[in-house]
C-alpha cells in the first residue's frame, strides 16, 4: 500500500476502510469541496504533483454520507485524467472508483451534465470498479495497472465526450485559446496562463479535453529570436478581450514601441462579475472612435467587439454588420491610409474578405481551439503575422500622405471650374496609384495636375499671367533680346531651379514647366526663393521618373510637397 | 416565499424564467434581477422571515445609493452581513453562478442547472408547500435518486452488520420495503437465511431490484 493513495471525507465509513486497507496516514488525500472546474483542476495539480501516486482510489459518491447520492468523484478522476498541466504519467495512474452500485445502475438512475458526459469515462482503460467491501477492494488494486502512453488517445480520450457548455460562449473559449497558443511562441506563456482571464478558461473540462486530444499544452520555454521592430511606432489595439489576455499578449509583441502601444481597457465597460459582459457597450465605442484622426502606424481591430450578439456561432449576421467592420469603415473614412489589421477568432473566409475589401491591410486568425495545430504550425503564423506588422510600418506613411491629399481634395475654391473637376480625377488616379505602391506613377500624376494648371494659368502666347485681374508678363521681349522675370539656376545635384531677379537671355527660349510653375509660386502665390529651389528639386525628381523609369525614386516626402502645391493652386 | 437574487446581465434573454414575472409564480418566489441598492438590501434583511429560501448569486453586488455616504467598503461588506443573517435565522440558502460546482451539501448549484429545475421546484412548492431541494439540484426524478441515497445507506449497513442481526435493524427494513413495497421485510430476509446467501449476493440482488 506504500503508493496506494485515498482520497477520504474522514467519515466513520473511510476511516474503518482505510484501517481495513492498511494505507497509511500519508496516503490519505482529504475531499475537498469545490466550488468550479477551475479549483477542481487547480487542486488535481497540486495533489498529484506533490505525490508519487501509483493507484488512486475515489469514492464515486463524495461526501461518502452526502444526504444524496451522486456521482462527483467522476468528475474528479475526469480533472486527473484531463490534467495537461500534469506529466502524462500522472495522468494515466489507474483510477478505482468505490460505490456500492452496479456500473449499470449507476448509469441508469444518475443524470449526468450533458456537455461533460462524465459517464464516459467509466468505459475508458485505466478505470477500476469495486465495493466498498475490503476484499474486493485489494483485489482490484492487485489487477489495476497503469495505463500506457499510447493508449491514452485511443482508449481514454477517443471515448470521451465533452463539448463546449452552451453559455460559455464561443467566443470565450476561442479567445483564451488563442491568446494561450500565440503567448507559447511569442515566449511569455508563463505569464498569460497565469492570468485568471485566460486560465479560468483552459481550466474548464472541454478546454482541458481539447488541449490533451492536440497535445498542444507545453511547458517548454521558447524564445522569440527575431523580436519586432516596432521603436517609435504607434499602435493602437482595439479587442473586447484586451482585458482577458490580449492586450497583454499585444504589450509583449510590441514591446519596442513601449508607451506608444496604446490599447482601448475593455475591462472599463464590463460588468465586473463573471460572466464579464459589457455593461457600456457604447460608451467602449466612444472611447474607440476617440481615436479616430490620431497618428497610428498601425490599428488592430478585432472583427466581433460585441460578443453577446456577434458570437462566432452566430452565422446570421452580415460580416459588414460586425461592429469592428463597423469602426474599421470609420477609421478608413477618416483616413484610407490607416494601416489596419483586423483580427478574428473566426476563420470564415467571407468576414475575413470583407474587411480586405474595406481595405484593410490584412488579418490575423486567432488560433480555433478546433484545430489541431501544432507549435510550429503556431510560430509559422506567428512569423506571417510579424511579415503583415513590419509591411504595415513600412506603409504607414500612407496615413501622412491620405491626410495632406484629403486636406488638398477638400480645397477647391478656385474658381476654374474644369481644373478642379480635371484634377479631382487625377488626384483620384493619384492617391489609388500610392496606395497600390506605385509611388512613382503616383507622384507623376500628381505632378500632372501642377502641370496642367500651369499650361492653362501661363499664356504661352504672350507669356503671361493674370495678377489681380491685370496682365503681368513673365518674358519681356526686346529687340535684341528677351528679359525673363526670373533667374535660372542650375543645379546638377538637387535640380535647376529659378529664383527672384530678372535675367536677360537670348530671343527664342521657350519657357518650360519649370519656369511656369516658378513664376506662377512666385507671382500668383508670393513664394519665396527656397521655394522655388525645392520646386525645382520636384521637377528634377518628375523628370528622373518620367525619363529613366519607374524605380521607385518617389517617396512620401516628396509627393507630399507636391500635394502642399496642388493645394495652394486649388485654392 | 423563495427569493432569488441575480442582477446579471440579460437573465431573462439567456434563460428560460418568463414563468417567474407570472402573477402565479410571483407570489411563491421573488426574483430580483438587477443590482439591489443598499436600502433593498435592508429591507430584505428586516423581511427575511417571510422567505424559506434564498438563493443569491454567487457575484451579487451591492450597489450604493447617491445620497448614501457608506464607504464602499461598508456597502461590499453588506453583502457578507446579509449572508450571515439568512444562516444564522436558519433559513436555507443555495448559491448558483455559472459554472459553479453543483454540490448538494455545499448547497452550491450550477447556474444551468439551477434555471432548468426552477420551474419544477416552484411548482412542486406550490403545490406542498414544501421545498424540496432535490428537485432543484436533481429534476423532477430525483426519487429514483432518493431510493438510491437510502440503499446505499442500506448496504453499508449489510456490510457492517452481522446477517443473523438484519431482522432487528432498521435502517435494512426500511430499505427493504422501499424497494419491495408489496412484501414483508423479514420474510425477505428470512429467505435470504433460507437461502443461504452471502453478503455479496444480497447486495447484488439490492442492486438489479433498484
Amino acid at each position: 500500500m506504500e503508493k496506494i493513495y485515498i482520497i477520504s471525507d474522514y467519515t466513520v465509513k473511510m476511516k474503518g476502510l482505510i484501517r481495513n486497507l492498511n494505507i497509511p496516514e500519508a496516503n490519505i488525500i482529504s475531499r475537498e469541496d469545490f466550488t468550479d472546474e477551475q479549483k477542481c483542476h487547480d487542486w488535481t495539480t497540486k495533489v498529484l504533483n506533490n505525490k508519487d501516486i501509483e493507484r488512486i482510489i475515489i469514492p464515486l459518491s463524495l461526501p461518502t454520507d452526502a444526504p444524496v447520492i451522486n456521482t462527483d468523484g467522476l468528475l474528479i478522476a475526469l480533472h486527473i485524467r484531463l490534467n495537461y498541466e500534469l506529466d502524462i504519467t500522472k495522468r494515466l495512474i489507474p483510477i478505482i472508483f468505490l460505490s456500492n452500485f452496479l456500473v449499470s445502475k449507476i448509469i441508469e438512475k444518475n443524470s449526468f451534465d450533458a456537455d461533460n458526459n462524465p459517464q464516459n469515462l467509466l468505459f475508458t482503460k485505466g478505470i477500476y470498479f469495486s465495493s466498498f467491501n475490503t476484499d474486493d477492494i485489494k483485489a482490484t488494486i492487485e489487477k489495476a495497472k497503469p495505463l500506457k502512453e499510447e493508449d491514452y488517445k485511443k482508449n481514454v480520450l477517443n471515448k470521451l465526450n465533452i463539448i463546449r457548455k452552451e453559455t460559455s460562449g464561443g467566443h470565450d473559449i476561442a479567445n483564451a485559446w488563442g491568446c494561450f497558443k500565440l503567448s507559447q511562441v511569442v515566449g511569455v506563456s508563463d505569464k498569460i496562463f497565469k492570468l485568471d482571464s485566460i486560465s479560468k478558461h483552459l481550466k474548464q473540462l472541454y478546454a482541458k479535453y481539447l488541449i490533451c486530444s492536440n497535445e498542444s499544452f507545453k511547458t517548454e520555454r521558447r524564445i522569440d529570436l527575431i523580436p519586432l521592430k516596432c521603436a517609435g511606432k504607434k499602435i493602437l489595439f482595439i479587442d473586447d478581450k484586451s482585458d482577458e489576455g490580449w492586450a497583454e499578449l499585444m504589450k509583449n509583441i510590441f514591446k519596442g514601441a513601449g508607451d506608444n502601444f496604446v490599447f482601448v481597457d475593455s475591462a472599463k465597460y464590463k460588468t465586473t462579475d463573471e460572466p464579464k459582459l459589457f455593461k457600456d457597450f457604447e460608451g467602449f465605442l466612444k472611447e474607440c472612435r476617440s481615436h479616430i484622426g490620431k497618428e497610428w502606424d498601425l490599428i488592430i481591430i478585432d472583427l466581433r467587439l460585441n460578443p453577446e450578439k456577434e458570437d462566432i456561432d452566430n452565422e446570421l449576421i452580415s460580416p459588414s454588420e460586425f461592429s469592428g467592420y463597423k469602426l474599421i469603415d470609420e477609421f478608413l473614412k477618416e483616413n484610407e491610409g490607416y494601416q489596419i489589421i483586423v483580427s478574428t477568432a473566426s476563420n470564415k473566409i467571407w468576414n475575413i474578405n470583407t474587411a480586405l475589401e474595406r481595405e484593410a491591410a490584412s488579418y490575423y486568425v486567432k488560433e480555433s481551439p478546433q484545430f489541431n495545430y501544432s507549435i510550429s504550425e503556431t510560430n509559422k503564423h506567428y512569423q506571417n503575422f510579424k511579415t503583415d506588422l513590419q509591411k504595415c510600418f513600412e506603409r504607414s506613411y500612407l496615413r501622412d500622405i491620405y491626410k495632406i491629399w484629403k486636406s488638398a481634395a477638400e480645397v477647391n475654391k478656385n474658381q476654374d471650374n474644369s481644373f478642379i473637376k480635371e484634377s479631382n480625377s487625377m488626384l483620384d488616379i493619384a492617391w489609388n496609384l500610392i496606395k497600390q505602391g506605385q509611388l512613382d506613377f503616383g507622384y507623376l500624376t500628381l505632378f500632372q495636375i501642377i502641370e496642367l494648371f500651369a499650361n492653362q494659368k501661363y499664356d504661352y502666347r504672350d507669356n503671361s499671367i493674370e495678377l489681380e485681374g491685370v496682365k503681368s508678363y513673365m518674358i519681356e521681349i526686346n529687340a535684341d533680346n528677351e528679359i525673363w522675370k526670373l533667374t535660372f539656376n542650375r543645379d546638377n545635384r538637387n535640380g535647376d531651379y529659378f529664383s527672384s531677379g530678372d535675367e536677360q537671355k537670348s530671343k527664342g527660349v521657350r519657357a518650360n514647366s519649370l519656369y511656369k510653375v516658378s513664376c506662377l509660386l512666385k507671382y500668383v502665390y508670393e513664394k519665396n526663393d527656397a521655394s522655388l529651389k525645392e520646386f525645382g528639386e520636384l521637377n528634377d525628381f518628375r523628370h528622373k521618373i518620367a525619363h529613366e523609369g519607374a524605380k521607385g525614386q518617389a517617396n512620401s516626402e516628396n509627393i507630399k510637397k507636391v500635394i502642399e502645391i496642388i493645394k495652394i493652386i486649388r485654392q | 416565499m423563495i427569493l432569488i437574487l441575480d442582477d446579471t446581465e440579460k437573465l431573462r434573454e439567456r434563460f428560460d424564467i418568463e414563468f417567474l414575472y407570472d402573477k402565479e409564480f410571483k407570489q411563491a418566489c421573488q426574483l430580483i434581477d438587477k443590482k439591489p441598492y443598499s436600502r433593498d438590501i435592508m429591507q430584505l434583511a428586516q423581511n427575511l422571515n417571510s422567505f424559506k429560501i434564498v438563493c443569491p448569486h454567487r457575484s451579487l453586488r451591492i450597489q450604493k445609493e447617491e445620497e448614501n455616504n457608506s464607504s464602499d467598503e461598508d456597502i461590499s461588506k453588506m453583502k457578507g452581513n446579509f449572508i450571515r443573517t439568512i444562516d444564522e435565522r436558519k433559513i436555507e440558502r443555495i448559491e448558483f453562478g455559472r459554472d459553479m460546482h453543483t454540490n448538494f451539501s455545499a448547497r452550491t448549484i450550477d447556474k444551468n442547472l439551477f434555471y432548468a429545475n426552477l420551474k419544477s421546484f416552484i411548482d412542486f412548492y406550490i403545490s406542498n408547500n414544501v421545498l424540496e431541494l432535490k428537485i432543484l439540484y436533481y429534476g423532477e426524478n430525483y426519487k429514483e435518486i432518493e431510493m438510491m441515497t437510502l440503499i446505499d445507506k442500506v448496504i453499508d449497513e449489510i456490510r457492517s452488520t452481522d446477517i443473523s442481526e438484519f431482522k432487528n435493524n432498521q435502517l435494512i427494513h426500511d430499505g427493504l420495503r422501499s424497494l419491495f413495497p408489496f412484501e414483508n421485510p423479514i420474510d425477505i430476509i428470512e429467505n435470504w437465511n433460507k437461502k443461504e446467501l452471502c453478503k455479496k449476493e444480497i447486495i447484488h440482488i439490492l442492486n438489479e431490484n433498484l
